[in-house]
């Protein structure tokens, strides 16, 4: 006899499994793979079997998920800074960088990398200083300023795209800083 | 994910509650839940834990590798210390054993674990 917990864990099961062949973002996929192994180890538990339960939970939900999200920083994870007070611009505007985000993530995307936007009101001084993001861009009334870091390989092609798909009233500035990047240092053993 | 104290001090609360998990499944598997590959798994997500506090190259994993292959010995031996008796053993010896094998079989499995992921993280580049 099935009961009804198990019934539902094996909807959430197939839908988890669903969307994490569908997401479009790698990180995000892993992340609800763990989920998915979780809800897994559920369900051996509700089948009786402890012991491959507590396998599944520690190697599927913790061993894997990190090596994953650590593969894919080693892999091409570009991180972006938007820098930006939002506090008092008017609707437009706001509508206006959402958009440019998105397309520029898009555009990422197409290529093959994995973008990763943060949005932060810190000072950009101390964002250069730890040297955390692959693209810094600042964004104040009419002017763009970006700076790209370690991916001298694309920086290019994002300048210009960017210059190509920005509304034609607003001002980019461009500079490349070649620094290491996050989390890029290499070791050979 | 660097230098937040947040995650610090979480994990530094957090790492012994798994280590004293991990040896618990790993004793107690021989009469409930777990065992040596389960609690040795759980041991190895704590040097995880640890690498995401403070990710430095400063575990030697060469020592690592050799207690693995000595561990895997010892986990022989152990095995065949018993190999001629019958199965009517004392109570007693039958427990002993049996943890003594768990114990072996769980830590070599969280250094086995440990060196995959040290490895990956610190030597397997782009």
């Amino acid at each position: 006899m099935i009961s009804e917990l198990e019934i539902m864990l094996m909807i959430c099961l197939i839908v988890l499994a669903f969307i994490t062949v569908q997401t479009q973002k790698l990180r995000r996929s892993a992340v609800y793979l763990g989920a998915f192994s979780l809800l897994c180890s559920f369900a051996y538990l509700s089948y009786n079997a402890p012991d491959v339960a507590i396998a599944e939970a520690v190697i599927g939900c913790t061993l894997s998920t990190i090596l994953l999200l650590i593969a894919m920083k080693k892999y091409h994870v570009i991180t972006i800074f938007y820098v930006q007070d939002e506090a008092g611009d008017p609707a437009a505007i706001k509508k206006e960088r959402r958009e440019l985000t998105t397309s520029l993530e898009r555009f990422l995307l197409d290529r093959g990398f994995e973008p990763q936007t943060i949005s932060t009101d810190l000072d950009d001084r101390e964002l250069c200083e730890n040297e955390c993001f692959n693209l810094l861009i600042m964004h104040e009334k009419n002017d763009i300023t970006i700076y790209s870091s370690g991916i001298r390989y694309i920086a290019p092609d994002v300048q210009e795209y960017i210059v190509g798909h920005k509304p034609p009233h607003l001002n980019v500035s461009f500079y490349c800083v070649n620094e290491r990047a996050p989390g890029g240092e290499t070791y050979d053993e | 994910m660097n230098n937040s104290p947040i995650v610090k001090t979480t994990a530094k609360i957090l790492i012994p509650f798994i280590i004293v998990f991990g040896l618990y499944v790993i004793i107690n598997g021989a009469d409930s839940v777990g065992g040596g590959f389960q609690g040795g798994a759980v041991l190895a997500s704590a040097f995880i834990v640890r690498w995401m506090v403070s990710p430095d190259e400063d575990i030697d994993i060469r020592y690592m590798k050799a207690a693995e292959r000595v561990l895997l010995l010892a986990l022989f031996l152990t095995g065949m210390l018993l190999l001629g008796r019958s199965m009517a053993m004392p109570y007693m010896t039958g427990r002993v054993w049996m943890v003594a094998v768990n114990l072996l079989i769980g830590i070599k499995v969280a250094c086995g674990l440990t060196i995959i992921f040290y490895r990956f993280v610190f030597f397997e580049s782009r």
